[in-house]
């Protein structure tokens, strides 16, 4: 994991990592705890392996679905799991935010799980946008450094900028 | 997968994302939080060119998360925050709907060790 990528949580949960990477990689107990309260997730479409995707719908009371998709990378149970994770249409097909064509990004997800204790398991959670739009290529190529395009951003800096700002 | 999202500056977040990308530009912007500066007050801590930092300077000036005087000799930069507001919100946004999901996955948790009993 590179010091460089800042998107970060981190979870200490309360059960044996075994149990853990069941609970995210099996898509009946995904749906029961993918997204905010009061959503129903229903996983679709399920391929657990490279390359293979999990398509699923999001449903908010009365309002019309959202899509979303996994493209599977790296499974390596029980300690590391990798995807691209971006909004979808109702066949599946990737798409831009369905409420803001202008959304940017499609976003690279690698989360890592170790035994805290035998009956604790310690999570690292990473994500990193991984597709640039025009407006980002060309903002790179602007500063002539599009060989660094490499997403870097610190915002533990971030958050310090913003409060030394406010 | 996000939901409800409501910013009206997507376009200008990739543009700030992308400013944002860069070590150099970050270190810029951690030294104009402590105040205006010149090109060349800019310059002076890293191994580059006056006209490599006006480059940088002009990424995070179409980022928004500058502003240039108008002293055509020196031309201070200095920072706005309005841009890295937006930025800011935009991840809290990302990680409030992971967190509210981890607590759920507490919750299923402690169910399935309820429900099998023949995990072991």
């Amino acid at each position: 994991m590179s010091a460089e990528t800042e998107f970060k949580m981190e979870r200490i949960f309360k059960a044996p990592i075994e149990r853990v990477w069941r609970a995210w990689t099996e898509p009946d107990l995904m749906d029961r705890w993918f997204g905010p309260p009061g959503c129903t997730t229903q996983m679709q479409d399920f391929t657990f392996a490279p390359g293979g995707t999990a398509f699923y719908q999001m449903r908010f009371g009365e309002a019309p679905p959202m899509f979303g998709k996994y493209i599977y990378e790296t499974i390596d149970p029980p300690n590391f799991l990798s995807w691209r994770h971006g909004f979808a249409d109702a066949e599946g097909n990737l798409i831009r935010h369905p409420g803001d064509p202008n959304w940017p990004l499609l976003l690279r997800c690698e989360v890592w799980f170790s035994a805290h204790t035998p009956d604790e398991t310690r999570m690292v959670f990473v994500w990193t946008p991984v597709e640039a739009s025009a407006t980002e290529r060309a903002a790179f190529a602007a500063g002539s450094d599009g060989a660094h395009g490499g997403w870097t951003a610190s915002f533990n800096q971030l958050d310090a900028l913003l409060e030394a700002v406010s | 997968m996000l939901t409800n999202p409501t910013f009206s500056d997507s376009r200008d977040l990739d543009a700030v994302f992308a400013a944002l990308a860069d070590p150099t530009r970050r270190q810029i912007l951690a030294r104009l939080a402590h105040g205006e500066a010149s090109v060349k007050d800019l310059a002076a801590p890293f191994d580059i060119s006056q006209p490599a930092i006006s480059k940088h300077l002009k990424v995070l000036e179409n980022a928004g998360l500058i502003e240039r005087g108008i002293d055509r000799q020196r031309r201070p930069a200095s920072l706005t925050a309005h841009p890295m507001r937006n930025a800011h919100d935009w991840l809290d946004t990302f990680r409030a709907f992971w967190a509210t999901s981890f607590d759920r996955l507490d919750a299923v948790l402690e169910d399935m060790q309820e429900e099998s009993s023949d995990e072991r």
